[in-house]
């Protein structure tokens, strides 16, 4: 079993290294003194270079394999980034040297060169760390942005509309091919409507069919609260309601792998059809030549989850399924990572565990009387929600905000998950 | 039809003046809202020269809201993997046809064994009362795929109402032309033809006039049936040639027949073609339990059940059923009956044992 004083001693390392609280925490270079990487980083960096110099020459002896050629271009950005870490490094220590000269002219072009030497090992210490950062298994990946309303009746449906509305002016403007896969309405509102032109939304899905779009909006899960006077509101009184957001992977046809051969058992995307329960709409009265229906909803429900997806979108019958099956198997492959991230979370530092943001955190405001949106991870605050509401400049802000946090998270997992590893390792060293 | 509440109508009008046009048809917002958006994007699919989209979305709006079917409003109606083009005059294809097709196609494809036939013989498909063609369409679409280990194929849809037959050829060459279906070849070939069921044609004992599989989705509605359940907008705009058998198109000594009521007379007829042709497979829609329990009664006594076994099919024959719905049903002088799905009892499926 791994015990708590490796955990402190890890996170008060981390803590101890200005540089790199600095450029983690913060997001900010630091000139003064002495960059170095976590020990255990560089260790696995120089692991990771030695197994790709050894793919290399197999390469290169002409067995060509394209799982190792594939391998070895995955760790060839590891074993750049180290080299241009060592060298920032050798040549800020050369510095240093220098400093201690005789020569008064010496020690001074080399002071002159240390602030640019240190900004180069600060650069190049955040590549590395990035590069050895495991990329999430779905980043690739097109994704699918589900929305629904949270408790509280009709003005968290209106609201989720303006957030549905958001995102797709948003791909717009950034060109991203968006596509509404499901927009259900909610026959609730009886007379009233909500701020300019939002209809009541149920649910709503939107899918980005863009490679790589997954990773782009996968900080956008969470709830999203609205701080706002309703227009239904008769006395002028402030509401907080709420939406929440699940951003799912999509599986591309096209791309031929493992993850994305949904017949594969091993598959995350995998799903028994022996555990589906499929329902369709019942035919009032008799059915048949009775009657004739425009609408033919699905609702395919994942027994052993009790996960659920209706699909009433499309005209066509096969189309409302193939739909309902491609977001149940998306939402398993989520749930199933989620669960492998919550056991690899629980095994981490308590500390990180408390960076993390888990679902049922509220993630963002968006206060229309004080004209502002905020992000509660990465503290941003946008000062001009009717921009961010037009998937302007400000939302761009606040996305790139929350992935730089994502980004640091991600590598402080990735320590922690060495150290783990290293210490059950000695631990069975020294039985 | 209850009247709807103004409130209502006001609000779909301040959403728009169009989902107010569709509302007395659609009854609820969300519907009229779905609606207006599969008639926009057959207005912006469908770009025409001289007349303006906002124009034509106003009409075809107005239209729907009179009550005309969609369907007839559009012009289309998806069926599996196929658009269908859709006329007044010839019955709209239903969502429970392209159900038992679909899983009929599949389970062909996966139970070769259930028509045995040597590689070198066609295997016959005849469709009556085939309406746009969509059944047999569809299933020419599963079995002529190129998955399919079926190296000779011939089905053949059969109508009295030439409008259902100029429909249903005209639904072969636009589904070739959409990429939906192959075009026929030497091997695989489709075809329709403008026949009466009753005709003496089809007790030919003629070896080459033999199909393998019996399917149809027959009149099948009493006449009181037609004036109680059937809705409004069916009863209106839709063929009732198409619904309820009647003695004066058919001219058939079947509605003489002892103890067959009138909705039955179809089925009647398939099973006395059944017994001459020998099919392998045969599959009819029911307007329900009851009419399915009558099919296969009428089955057992025409056709014996040493040779031949019977099996309802629910709406959703893939569909599990609810807790309310049995799986079997005993049938008097018969025993338990298969029930397979969930919904009402739609079609009643007869196959040979070996
Ligand atoms: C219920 S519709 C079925 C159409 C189509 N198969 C479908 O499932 O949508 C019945 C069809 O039977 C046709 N029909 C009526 N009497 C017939 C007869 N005596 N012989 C052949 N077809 C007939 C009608 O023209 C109509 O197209």
């Amino acid at each position: 079993m791994f015990t708590a004083p490796w955990v402190c001693r890890s996170c008060s390392r981390l803590l101890t290294q200005p540089a790199l609280r600095a450029q983690f925490i913060r997001g900010y270079s630091t000139s003064n003194g002495a960059v170095s990487l976590p020990t255990i980083l560089l260790q696995r960096a120089q692991k990771q270079r030695a197994e790709h110099a050894k793919l290399s020459s197999t390469l290169s002896t002409g067995d060509f394999d394209p799982k190792t050629a594939k391998r070895a271009g995955e760790l060839a950005s590891v074993a750049n980034a180290l080299k241009e870490y060592e060298e920032a490094k050798a040549s800020l220590a050369e510095l240093q040297a220098l400093l201690e000269s005789d020569d008064a002219e010496m020690r001074e072009m080399a002071k002159d060169d240390v602030e640019p030497t240190t900004a180069q090992l600060d650069a190049a210490a955040k590549k590395l760390s990035i590069a050895l950062t495991p990329k999430h298994p779905f980043a690739e990946m097109p994704c699918l942005i589900e929305f629904r309303p949270g408790p509280g009746g009709l003005e968290g449906r209106f609201f989720t509309d303006a957030l549905f509305k958001m995102y797709q002016l948003y791909c717009d403007r950034k060109g991203y091919r968006a596509k509404v896969v499901k927009y259900e309405l909610s026959d609730q509102a009886g007379s009233a409507s909500g701020h300019a032109g939002e209809q009541p939304l149920q649910e709503a899905v939107l899918e980005i069919e863009d490679a790589g779009s997954y990773d782009i909006f996968r900080g956008e899960a969470g709830i999203h609260r609205v701080q706002r006077i309703p227009t239904t509101e008769k006395n002028g009184r402030t509401h907080t309601s709420a939406a929440a957001l699940w951003v799912l992977p999509s599986l591309q046809e096209s791309a031929g792998d493992l993850a994305s051969d949904f017949n594969n058992p091993e598959s995350d995307f995998y799903v028994d059809p022996a555990e589906v329960k499929i329902e369709r709409m019942r035919a009032q009265g008799a059915g048949g030549q009775h009657v004739n229906k425009t609408e033919s909803a699905i609702r395919l429900t994942h027994t052993p989850t009790g996960i659920a997806v209706s699909m009433q979108d499309h005209r066509s019958q096969q189309r409302n399924r193939d739909a309902a099956w491609t977001l149940l198997r998306s939402r398993l492959a989520q749930k199933r990572r989620d669960d492998r991230e919550e056991q690899a979370r629980q095994l981490r530092s308590s500390v990180l565990a408390k960076n993390q943001v888990t679902r049922g955190d509220k993630i963002r405001t968006y206060n229309y009387s004080q004209d502002r949106c905020t992000d509660h991870r990465s503290g941003l605050d946008v000062h001009n929600l009717p921009d961010v509401l037009q998937g302007g400049d400000g939302l761009d802000r606040i996305i790139e905000s929350v992935r730089e946090v994502f980004i640091q998270n991600d590598i402080q997992a990735a320590i922690a998950d060495e150290e783990l590893a290293a210490s059950q390792l000695e631990k069975k060293g020294t039985k | 039809m209850p009247r709807l509440p103004p409130s209502l109508i006001w609000r779909a009008r301040s959403i728009s003046p169009h989902a107010a046009t569709l509302l007395p048809v659609c009854r609820d917002i969300p519907s009229a809202l779905t609606e207006l958006r599969w008639i926009r994007e057959h207005v912006e699919s469908t770009p025409s020269p001289t007349h303006p989209a906002s124009i034509r979305l106003d009409q075809l709006c107005k239209r729907r809201g009179k009550g005309i079917p969609l369907q007839y409003v559009l012009g289309t109606q998806p069926f599996g993997s196929l658009e269908l083009q859709c006329r007044p005059g010839v019955l709209i294809p239903r969502p429970e046809p392209e159900a038992y097709s679909t899983h009929l196609g599949h389970l062909l494809l996966a139970n070769p064994s259930l028509i045995p036939l040597p590689p070198s013989k066609t295997l016959r498909i005849l469709d009556f009362c085939t309406g746009t063609g969509c059944i047999a369409l569809l299933l020419y679409s599963h079995l002529s795929s190129p998955s399919s280990p079926l190296q000779r194929l011939n089905i053949t849809g059969v109508d009295i109402s030439p409008l259902a037959i100029s429909l249903s050829k005209l639904n072969l060459t636009h589904n070739i032309s959409l990429g939906a279906l192959a075009a026929s070849t030497q091997d695989k070939s489709i075809s329709f033809i403008q026949s009466s069921i009753f005709s003496p044609d089809w007790m030919s004992e003629a070896q080459d006039a033999k199909c393998d599989i019996l399917i149809s989705n027959p009149p099948y509605i009493s006449p009181r049936g037609f004036n109680t359940d059937v809705a409004r907008s069916v009863r209106n705009y839709e063929p009732k040639l198409a619904q309820v058998p009647e003695p004066q198109h058919t001219h058939h000594p079947y509605s003489q027949k002892e103890g067959v009521r009138q909705e039955d007379i179809f089925y009647a007829r398939l099973l006395d073609i059944g017994a001459v042709q020998r099919p392998t497979v045969m599959l009819f829609e029911t307007g329900g339990m009851d009419q399915a329990k009558r099919v296969v009664e009428m089955a057992a006594e025409k056709l014996g059940v040493d040779e031949w076994k019977m099996e309802i099919w629910r709406d959703w024959p893939d569909g599990r059923p609810e807790e309310e719905e049995e799986t079997a049903m005993r049938i008097d002088g018969l025993g338990d009956v298969k029930v397979k799905g969930s919904g009402h009892g739609r079609s009643v499926f007869i196959y040979r044992r070996k």
